[in-house]
């Protein structure tokens, strides 16, 4: 049977592996409910989380939707969606703005607050970058005092920092074409993978103590750093679980299709822990087996690992990041479900990991044959709730804020702040 | 535990039963060659069967693959015999097959077992063939990443102390002993009730800060010796063939060391670190301990690991010729002529994509190919 459904909220990510479309709405008590969802493998179309053959991701895109409405019994009308970036086009700056307050109580409104993260978002982006978002870092009061949110607070001046995420321009509009191409018309949002991944996956507590999440895709390894509520770092590096397949697949000659089916069979995990010493495999063409020793199967496997996680460790600032993170790692995506990757990721970077499995979500769950694989679609979803809920209260809608920004300024900033607050 | 492979590691074993106190460790020879394995005295032995269609028994020949290959068709039996240790010490002679090959099983293992663990193990002589030599740093090179700790011994060091004119036998017989000794002190680094003293954490920190050579020194005295049983400890301690020397010693950036005693005064051992501490450069990280072991009676021990940190070599630089001197065409360094890599680099699936550059590698590459570790592709199954 088909319908249209207003409150349908759409969410869509090319991956490097496959390009998934999920459809979602938030029920009466505001949570996410996820209706439908659909996947297709990428077959090349996505390289390492950007669109390299645009006509191809159109196609693949549209089996995937058509796959959602079915599971879904509805018939969409596609206007907004929201979409996942990822990538090494996205670069993360910290912007600071200041405000000093004369009145004469010098207590801190609103107003002050939108000043001074006005001028922190008043960033000079290089021409090939768009700004993809801002994010709340933390505040300042009279230069020593650290807030997370200022208002009605007493000071002479106040320190907005904020952070600023951009995006290429060139991946953003080929992107935005094929989604137009799809019907998309109205409006098109873009998310960073990991804020979306901690909508999903991170609680409270973690967002207050300091925590940072590392969600480890097909093609893109890409992390956040959060703590009292605003992001203090960010970033992507190219580099996923299909380089550890490509490595295992010229390292032990074997078909890159068997590489990838070996880092997620479960039972090849438990003979190797239970200790087979070698893994038989058939080979090519000429049909004789091969053992492979397992040392050396784990070998390659450790090698690629340690050298993503000390990359990670390097990017991140020890003097601001690290010291502060109470809650440890939350480790999501597709790498996550690898044993040997958590193990790794604890060792490289000394602290607790535990997996970050999306949670609060109802509806058709039982389409997802790994919640851990799709965090940052399912945390999109929430943050495509809350968007909507503050829109409400508002009225103001935030693509168009993104789209031409620059008209009626202190609205968009309003609204900028307001939603973008993790 | 004890771990020794090949026939360097049965030879040590049997030199390390003759130490006193040497009992309490458990001890595993890993070998393929049976004649070696019935000779050794160790608590258990593993015999890997090179050819096991013949089962014949003999060793692999030299051929580390070989080694390795019979080493991990018996993995469960390793992870057996490893599970529920506390620490491993794993030694060996590098160069030849079994320890060579059979060291990277033991460490995988090892590995995925989590157990701490250090690798003492000695390097051919600067004399034997070239196979040997470089079979040895291709092994050093791919237990990188893999150990945590790991002490490569060069047997050149044998000669820094040893009189030139000692005969051939005796030599091997106390480079064994030595070997044994050093492997005894650091077991108790970490074995025998600390009064003070370095924890593994810090050992590990100390040895993986950066790429480093490392001696190691064992003297041991008693009250028959003389009257002063430290310094004596102290004097041989210098004089072990695997420290090479005073120069190591005042040449080292860091010092780990420790002294383990029956009956240890404070006195005597107060002054005896101040007197090595004396040797060392100043401002070096020191990390002593002392530590007691009823089985000493009136023996002191002191052991001791220097570690030299390795200067990276910068070729550019050494190629500009110095502007002041007197002949332009001549520089200060002396230019080293580098090897040419022909190993080539295969992106695989990512051969069309733009390389993901970073600090001037191309991340597409396999990360084995990138560090020049070798990888087993295994053989048809019979």
């Amino acid at each position: 049977m088909a319908a249209n459904d207003k409150n349908l909220i759409t969410c869509v990510e090319f991956g490097t592996h496959s390009v998934r479309a999920l459809h979602g709405m938030c029920d009466k008590a505001g949570n996410p409910v996820v209706v439908g969802l659909g996947q297709e493998p990428s077959d090349g179309a996505v390289c390492k989380g950007e669109i390299i053959d645009a006509q191809k991701a159109s196609t693949v895109l549209e089996k995937a939707l058509a796959d959602a409405d079915k599971s879904a019994g509805i018939v969409n009308e596609r206007r907004n969606v929201y979409c996942i970036v990822n990538g090494s086009g996205i670069t993360s700056r910290q912007g600071e703005g200041q405000v000093f307050i004369y009145a004469d109580d010098h207590r801190v409104r609103q107003n002050h607050i939108l000043e001074a993260v006005n001028k922190a978002q008043n960033l000079a982006l290089p021409p090939d970058q768009i700004l993809l978002g801002s994010f709340d870092s933390y505040f300042l009061l009279d230069s020593h005092n650290r807030v997370s949110n200022p208002d009605g607070m007493t000071a002479s001046r106040l320190d907005a920092f904020l952070h600023i995420l951009s995006i290429s321009r060139r991946p953003l509009e080929i992107t935005k074409s094929v989604l137009r191409e799809q019907g998309f018309e109205d409006s098109i949002e873009f998310v960073f993978s990991p804020v979306a991944a901690a909508f999903g996956t991170l609680q409270e507590k973690e967002k207050n103590d300091g925590v940072l999440l590392i969600d480890m895709g097909a093609g893109v390894t890409s992390y956040i750093v959060i703590r009292r509520d605003g992001i203090l770092a960010s970033g992507a590096l190219a580099v996923g679980t299909d380089n550890i397949a490509n490595d295992l697949s010229i390292g032990l000659d074997l078909g890159i299709d068997q590489c990838r089916k070996m880092l997620t069979d479960s039972d090849l995990a438990a003979r190797i822990h239970s200790g087979e010493p070698f893994i038989e495999v058939g080979g090519q063409g000429s049909g004789s087996k091969r053992k492979i020793p397992v040392g050396s199967y784990e070998r390659i496997i450790e090698l690629r690992l340690q050298e993503i996680f000390s990359i990670l460790r390097e990017q991140l600032d020890p003097r601001t990041c690290t010291p502060q993170l109470e809650s440890g790692i939350v480790f999501c995506g597709g790498g996550a479900m690898l044993a040997a990757a958590r193990k790794n990721l604890a060792e490289t970077m000394r602290m607790p990991v535990r997996q970050g499995i999306p949670s609060g979500f109802s509806g058709a769950m039982t389409a997802l044959d790994n919640p851990l694989r799709y965090a940052d679609l399912l945390g999109l979803l929430k943050y495509a709730i809350q968007i909507g809920s503050d829109q409400n209260s508002s009225g103001m809608r935030i693509g168009d804020a993104l789209e031409d920004f620059g008209e009626n300024l202190f609205q968009k900033v309003k609204d900028l702040t307001k939603v973008f607050k993790i | 535990m004890i771990v020794a492979l090949g026939g360097c590691g049965a030879k040590t074993l049997n030199a390390f039963a003759r130490l006193p106190g040497s009992g309490s460790f458990q001890t595993l020879l890993l070998e393929t060659d049976k004649e070696s394995a019935a000779c050794c005295t160790a608590s258990a032995v593993l015999r890997a069967e090179v050819n096991w269609a013949a089962n014949t028994g003999l060793g692999c020949g030299g051929d580390p693959k070989k080694a390795e290959r019979a080493f991990s068709r018996k993995r469960n039996e390793i992870t057996q015999a490893l599970s529920g240790q506390d620490f491993i010490i794993v030694t060996g002679g590098l160069g030849g097959g079994t320890a060579t090959g059979g060291v990277r099983a033991v460490a995988s293992v090892i590995r995925s077992l989590s157990i701490p663990a250090v690798f003492m193990l000695t390097t051919p002589f600067s004399f034997e063939s070239y196979t040997k030599r470089s079979n040895a740093e291709q092994c050093l090179q791919d237990l990188h990443g893999i150990a945590e700790v790991l002490i490569p011994l060069p047997n050149d060091l044998l000669f820094s102390s040893l009189p030139p004119d000692t005969e051939v036998e005796p030599a091997f017989e106390k480079a064994a002993y030595e070997l044994a000794s050093s492997i005894f002190g650091i077991a108790e680094l970490f074995r025998s009730r600390k009064l003070i003293g370095p924890d593994y954490a810090e050992f590990s920190a100390a040895l993986t800060k950066a790429a480093n050579i490392c001696s190691f020194g064992c003297g041991r005295a008693s009250q028959k010796d003389g009257l002063d049983r430290c310094a004596i400890a102290l004097e041989r301690m210098l004089e072990s063939p695997f420290l090479g020397g005073m120069d190591r010693l005042t040449s080292c950036s860091a010092l780990i060391v420790t002294m383990t005693g029956g009956d240890l005064q404070f006195g005597e051992m107060k002054r005896t670190l101040e007197n090595l501490v004396s040797f060392l450069p100043v401002g070096i990280p020191v990390s002593a301990g002392a530590t007691i072991n009823p089985e000493y009676h009136d023996q002191v021990q002191l052991c001791a690991l220097a570690v030299q940190y390795v200067q990276t070599v910068r070729p550019a630089e050494s190629q500009v010729p110095s502007h002041d001197s007197l002949f332009p065409g001549e520089s200060k360094d002396s230019f080293e002529q580098g090897l040419l890599n022909l190993q080539s680099y295969s992106k695989g699936i990512f051969s069309n994509c733009p390389p993901v550059k970073y600090k001037d590698e191309d991340l597409d590459i396999p990360t084995f190919q990138r560090r020049g570790i070798s990888i087993d592709k295994g053989g048809t199954s019979r």
